[in-house]
């Protein structure tokens, strides 16, 4: 995906930084998006709402007919139905920005407050 | 590797319990903390659906007739599955249950023998999942030999749906982690940014992640035997050989967020930079050796201890 950002070149080599030397080469600009949100709006509730109709016309499944289209255009989200107690799919509907809050706290070595949650593999 | 216990900021509860093989953890607003349950029911169910584990699961029946109509929630999954399959070459495969087993990983971790070893037999390579084939009535037929395991997509799709279901119902904010792969939605406690730690030895600087999801994928725990973990390398069907030791990803999603830091932990430093700047999401890659590294907008810093 191309990124206007011009702190970005096209080397691997410069669009990493390495912690020994504490260098961010990605800036603000490029925390930009890099796709949607757990889809919640637009496309999302369009999708619920076919899920929906589907069961109410009684057909065998809940089956959102956008699945299964073989395309690669982002990650669905399983979705719980609770009036029909059961899960159907929606597309991620590619809007909304996010990602990591910009802060100059990381590279002072660490967040106030410390950590909520850990990752690290499981 | 201990970067400090996770605090629960005023104002927020936090619920834990085991399902799907690990530790699940939920962080909500105090008025909120009954919606809770519904969190834990859907681990539950989703286990018992989807685990390879258990003989009764829908999945584990899939895998044994090789084909059939399956629920709109296999179909989910394993359409999911399959674009994450396609959105990394392969490198994340969920048609590696028959090697996970002949690696020694064929019941639940915590009845391993941590002694054991491989199968001598030579394991057949992945890549099965390009001949699987699904349709829009949910439909499924497996190629022949080929098993699903969905355990690390299924974690992180469980977190995102459990997310959407606390949305739907009105919390306003909140985390929910799934031994590590979480996501975060609407505003935090305090500050601008839900704080998540890294577990990796010597301490990076915490991330401060606003919306969306990270997740962690490590050859560094769920060992045995000498040399043998459970992230198995599609291209030679036995426990991945990388120069890598953990890999965080940050995406949209938890399942995306967690299928692809599989894939880039399998790949190696080298081919997981090509693939996370492809697909342009923010890393943190922690080789076996050297000093980590940040790949895209993944805040980077000075460690916090000494140099690797």
């Amino acid at each position: 995906m191309p990124d206007p950002s011009p702190s970005r070149t096209p080397r691997h080599a410069d669009r990493i930084s390495r912690m020994k030397t504490g260098v961010v080469l990605g800036s603000a600009a490029a925390l930009a998006a890099v796709g949607g949100l757990i889809a919640t709006s637009g496309s999302g509730r369009a999708a619920q709402a076919s899920a929906a109709q589907n069961t109410a016309d009684g057909s065998q499944s809940t089956v959102n007919p956008d699945r299964f289209t073989g395309s690669d255009d982002g990650q669905p989200v399983i979705v719980y139905d609770p009036q029909t107690n059961s899960y159907y799919q929606v597309p991620s509907d590619g809007s909304g920005a996010q990602q990591f809050a910009p802060g100059g706290n990381v590279q002072s070595g660490g967040v106030q407050g410390g950590p909520m949650m850990r990752s690290g593999g499981s | 590797m201990s970067t400090g216990t996770p605090l629960t900021p005023g104002g927020m509860r936090r619920l834990g319990f085991a399902a799907m093989g690990t530790r699940v953890e939920v962080l909500l607003p105090a008025e909120h903390v009954d919606d809770g349950h519904v969190v834990r029911a859907l681990f539950q169910d989703w286990e018992a659906r989807l685990s390879r584990f258990r003989p009764d699961s829908e999945l584990s029946r899939l895998n044994a007739r090789g084909g059939g109509v399956v629920s709109p929630l296999l179909a989910g999954v394993l359409d999911a599955a399959l674009r994450a399959a396609r959105r990394t070459d392969g490198l994340f495969d969920p048609g590696l249950c028959a090697q996970l087993c002949a690696a020694g990983y064929d019941r639940p971790f915590n009845e391993m023998d941590p002694a054991s070893e491989p199968s001598s037999v030579l394991p057949l390579p992945g890549g099965a999942w390009r001949r699987v084939q699904l349709t829009d009535r949910g439909f499924v037929r497996l190629p022949q030999g080929m098993r699903l395991d969905f355990g690390g997509i299924a974690k992180g799709m469980a977190v995102d749906c459990a997310a959407h279901e606390l949305r739907r119902r009105g919390v306003p904010g909140g985390m929910i982690s799934a031994g590590g792969d979480l996501t975060v939605w609407g505003e935090p406690p305090a500050g601008d940014a839900w704080i998540v730690a890294i577990d990796t030895d010597p301490p990076v600087p915490h991330v401060p992640l606003r919306h969306g999801s990270l997740a962690t994928s490590t050859t560094g725990r769920r060992r045995w035997g000498a040399t043998a973990h459970h992230t198995i390398d599609p291209r030679t069907g036995r426990p991945a050989a990388t120069d890598l030791l953990q890999v965080s990803v940050a995406a949209d999603t938890c399942g995306m967020a967690e299928t692809v830091a599989t894939a880039a932990l399998v790949a190696g430093t080298a081919g997981a930079m090509d693939l996370l700047e492809r697909l342009d999401l923010p890393a943190l890659l922690i080789p076996l050796r050297g000093d980590p590294v940040t790949v895209g907008a993944w805040p980077a810093a000075t460690p916090l201890g000494a140099s690797r």
